[in-house]
């Protein structure tokens, strides 16, 4: 494989990291659920999960019409290997054959989501990355996992917290594999066929990366400490907002609506304890005017797991970087063949070079050095812009006024026409400071005005 | 978006009164994936500058033209991407890129770039069109990604340009219109001379005028010498054009596009080799060019770019008439001078419109029938049964194939 399809495979590779977090956090989740704990860790539902992307891209061929049934033989096949590594699940059948069957499924229960990553592996088996798949993976284990902490939020410890805990880390996982697969996979599409891919713009590889480090950084603050905070707050607004509302003035409908409000919050809130908690034991509320409960005891592992996550994130970042510089510096630009040019343009205009007075088929002008010539190369600019250009019969000064009604420039353009005025006509020698003060205009102005 | 954004909220407070941090981690990332969209919603196209720049505003069938198109991210942070997706006119054809097809969109010329912060990316293309006419590239949409490559906003900006393609021209025989005298032009042998074109000097003859002794020449090699001038002829040929190629009503359109189209290159070749020839030409039809008259019409005249400015004229031509022709070789008999060659290009028997012709003549006007379309030498002979000159013009092949133009009594 060259080094291209490789780096064609990255978004893929990453899809499958992401594939592979959510099917793990579905199998602890089951396996909460039925109170054993996991014997299969998140590397056996990524090793499945490239296998299946091998087995495609390895049989699909030779199996034809058949493929299908493969593809089903296979994945029952990867969760029945992953049911039986379980050694209570050997146990129970070594014991009792198959009369023990029942119970030995759901010792092991979540092994069986092997098959679902295999076939999830099937699904990346194209090359290039799809990116509406990746975003379908997405826009469905979002709030699939969001359902799935809730109902593993309920199971009763230390399942809860054993799941909890193992969870996050695979979560936080699953939200930067994700996210970077979606990124890269959404970039390659939009660029085929114009050689646009993210080799050629590292700035924006680090910014997505940090991007997403700052994201992951803050959505991990805000679940530690954050949730505590809000309940604390909304309990703390509700009295004052209520009393605020009964004096401002609650209509009988209003009046009505809050009503059900608080009844439906007060049954939701109690059915949820209930569920949580079957014994009955309700823990202290803060607020009983609110009835807004506080959630228990926070999970005692949990600065221990950001800890950990951070040293991960930080390496993970590290590593994409130090990807992104090798791959950078053998870049491959034989992909197009439309002949473009690159420059980086920050506003300002080029030395005057002796050969380079007259501009050229898209050339560049040389610099202004005064406030005239700079006046002239920002008139030069706005001539590719109808609105904005100046009229023939409109003095600097009007022009500059008319545009800043129009809700374009600002004063700097009319202290540019001034020294524009002034110099030109006004027979008035500027001095080295004001013209470079007016240079410096014209090039802030040619950044900010609008494109033509 | 605020789906979205909602979606999220709900997530954060049910994982905060249900201690459940997951929840409440899912729901910040997606909280904040979507503020950063947001943000580049508003501002993502604000620092983006687009300019495309034709190579020029003409250019011949099968010819092409460089196209430029220029990006340019004018902020610090760099753009995952920016695709801009020009709108073609029919007909346009790029070399380097297929023109995408959208639903709303007959032509899309797409481009995309990943652009680094200030960073001016210069693409080169070349643009041609498949058949003669006006073309037109834009108005663009610009659409850009946020810094997840997310579609974030798009910006639909006005700016178009045009180009015209003109006529194709295949070599022709030559059309040698009947020698008259006067005007300015050289002959390629002359009967008479223009006397206010000098051509220099020569020895004195027995036998020629005295009046002609060019003096101070004479005095100077002391012997006689006579002046010499350019000969002349009359040559100024006005070209109408017949657009219609059945019979019938002018206003009857039919599905003869093809058949215009090889109408159009006779004329462009006669035209290109009119030109060649230094006469002094003109060109009428009836169609329409987009201007308000239904007359297209280019006056005389033996300058250089005459035969640019009536290609122009053919590249805007309607394929359907604006009004019958013989109006129009009315027209043209209230126009040409005395002595004018008009060259009637026709695919339809000319019998209808022989008292138009014959009224030109009247006016001094020598008119040549030229025969076109399926069955030229049919033309031709109707029009000399009906006391015309008349010639034939028929190309070896398909208009956009031919390689020669015959033009034959």
């Amino acid at each position: 494989m060259t080094r291209a399809r490789l780096l064609e495979a990255l978004p893929t590779a990453l899809a499958l990291l992401a594939e592979a977090a959510w099917v793990t956090v579905l199998a602890l989740l089951l396996q909460a659920f039925a109170l054993h704990a996991s014997p299969l860790g998140y590397p056996w539902f990524l090793a499945l999960a490239v296998a299946g992307l091998v087995a495609t891209r390895l049989l699909e061929e030779r199996a034809g019409e058949r493929w299908p049934w493969v593809v089903a033989a296979l994945a029952v096949l990867a969760g029945l290997v992953g049911w039986l590594l379980a050694p209570e699940v050997r146990a129970i059948l070594a014991d009792r054959g198959l009369a023990g069957l029942v119970e030995a499924i759901g010792a092991s229960i979540g092994a069986w989501l092997g098959s679902v990553a295999f076939v999830r592996g099937v699904a990346h088996a194209r090359l290039p990355a799809d990116p509406r798949r990746i975003g379908n993976m997405l826009g469905l284990a979002i709030p699939g996992l969001a359902a799935l902490a809730i109902l593993g939020g309920m199971t009763a410890e230390p399942s809860r917290s054993t799941f909890l805990a193992a969870a996050q880390p695979l979560v936080v996982g699953f939200l930067g594999a994700g996210i970077l697969a979606l990124a890269l996979s959404r970039l390659g599409l939009v660029g085929t066929g114009a050689a646009v891919d993210w080799r050629r713009n590292p700035a924006w590889v680090v910014l997505l990366v940090a991007l997403l480090g700052g994201t992951a950084v803050v959505a991990l603050a805000v679940a530690a400490f954050g949730g505590q905070a809000i309940v604390m707050l909304l309990g703390a607004l509700a009295t004052p907002l209520l009393l605020v509302g009964f004096f401002a003035g609650f209509g009988r409908r209003s009046l009505s609506i809050l009503a059900f409000a608080i009844v439906g919050a007060a049954a939701v809130s109690t059915f949820l304890q209930l569920v949580r908690n079957p014994r009955g034991t309700i823990p202290p509320a803060t607020g009983a005017d609110t009835g807004i409960v506080l959630p228990p005891d926070p999970i005692p592992a949990a600065p221990v797991t950001f800890g950990v996550l951070g040293i991960i994130l930080a390496v993970a970042v590290l590593a994409v970087l130090v990807l992104a510089r090798l791959w950078l510096r053998r870049q491959d630009t034989g992909e197009d063949d439309v002949p473009e040019t690159h420059e980086i343009d920050r506003g300002e205009w080029t030395p005057d070079g002796g050969r380079r007075r007259r501009r050229g088929f898209l050339g560049r002008r040389p610099a202004p050095r005064d406030a005239v010539g700079a006046y002239r190369a920002l008139l030069e600019d706005l001539e590719a812009h109808p609105a904005l250009r100046r009229d023939p019969a409109e003095t600097p000064s009007e022009h500059a006024a008319r545009l800043r009604a129009a809700g374009h420039g600002d004063l700097a353009l009319d202290l540019l026409a001034a020294d524009y005025g002034l110099a030109r006509y006004g027979e008035v020698r500027l001095s080295p400071r004001e013209q470079a003060r007016a240079l410096a205009r014209a090039r802030r102005l040619r950044r900010s005005l609008p494109s033509g | 978006m605020a789906a979205r954004v909602l979606a999220a909220v709900v997530l954060i407070l049910l994982g905060s009164f249900l201690a459940v941090p997951i929840a409440i981690l899912l729901g910040t990332v997606s909280l904040l994936l979507e503020v950063v969209h947001a943000a580049w919603a508003r501002n993502g196209l604000a620092g983006v500058r687009y300019r495309r720049v034709l190579g020029a505003r003409r250019v011949a069938f099968g010819d092409e033209l460089p196209l430029a198109i220029e990006v340019w991210n004018r902020r610090r942070l760099p753009l995952a991407w920016l695709r801009a997706d020009d709108d073609a006119s029919p007909g346009v054809e790029v070399r380097e890129r297929d023109l995408v097809t959208d639903e709303a969109k007959p032509a899309v010329l797409r481009n995309a770039w990943t652009l680094r912060p200030y960073e001016r990316v210069v693409r080169r293309f070349h643009v041609t069109a498949d058949r003669r006419g006006v073309h037109t590239l834009g108005p663009v949409e610009l659409t850009v990604g946020d810094p997840f490559a997310r579609r974030a906003a798009a910006d639909e900006r006005d700016v178009i340009d045009t180009f015209v393609v003109w006529p194709r021209v295949v070599p022709s025989t030559e059309l040698a219109p009947t020698d008259r005298w006067g005007d300015l032009d050289r002959a390629h042998q002359g009967l008479s001379e223009d006397p206010s074109r000098f051509a220099g000097v020569r020895p004195y003859a027995p036998g020629d005028p005295v009046r002609r002794v060019h003096a101070r020449t004479s005095a100077r090699l002391d012997a006689p010498m006579l002046k010499r001038f350019e000969p002349s002829r009359d040559r100024e040929v006005l070209v109408a054009l017949d657009v219609q190629v059945s019979d019938g009503p002018a206003w009857d359109l039919g599905l003869t596009d093809d058949e215009v189209e090889a109408i159009y290159v006779v004329a462009a070749s006669i035209v290109r080799q009119l030109a060649r020839r230094r006469v002094s030409f003109g060109f009428m039809a009836a169609g329409y060019t987009g201007a308000e008259t239904r007359v297209a019409t280019v006056p005389p005249s033996s300058s250089p770019g005459q035969a640019e400015r009536i290609l122009d004229l053919l590249a805007r031509l309607s394929v359907h008439a604006s009004m019958p022709f013989e109006r129009l070789l009315t027209v043209a008999a209230r126009h040409a001078r005395p002595g004018t060659t008009v060259l009637v290009l026709t695919a339809r028997d000319p019998r209808p419109f022989a008292v138009a012709m014959r009224r030109l003549e009247q006016r001094g006007a020598h008119v040549v029938v030229v025969g076109c379309g399926r069955r030229p030498a049919d033309v031709a002979a109707r029009a000399r049964s009906a006391g015309f000159s008349a010639r034939r013009a028929s190309m070896d092949g398909h208009w956009r194939t031919a390689e020669r133009l015959v033009i034959a009594p």
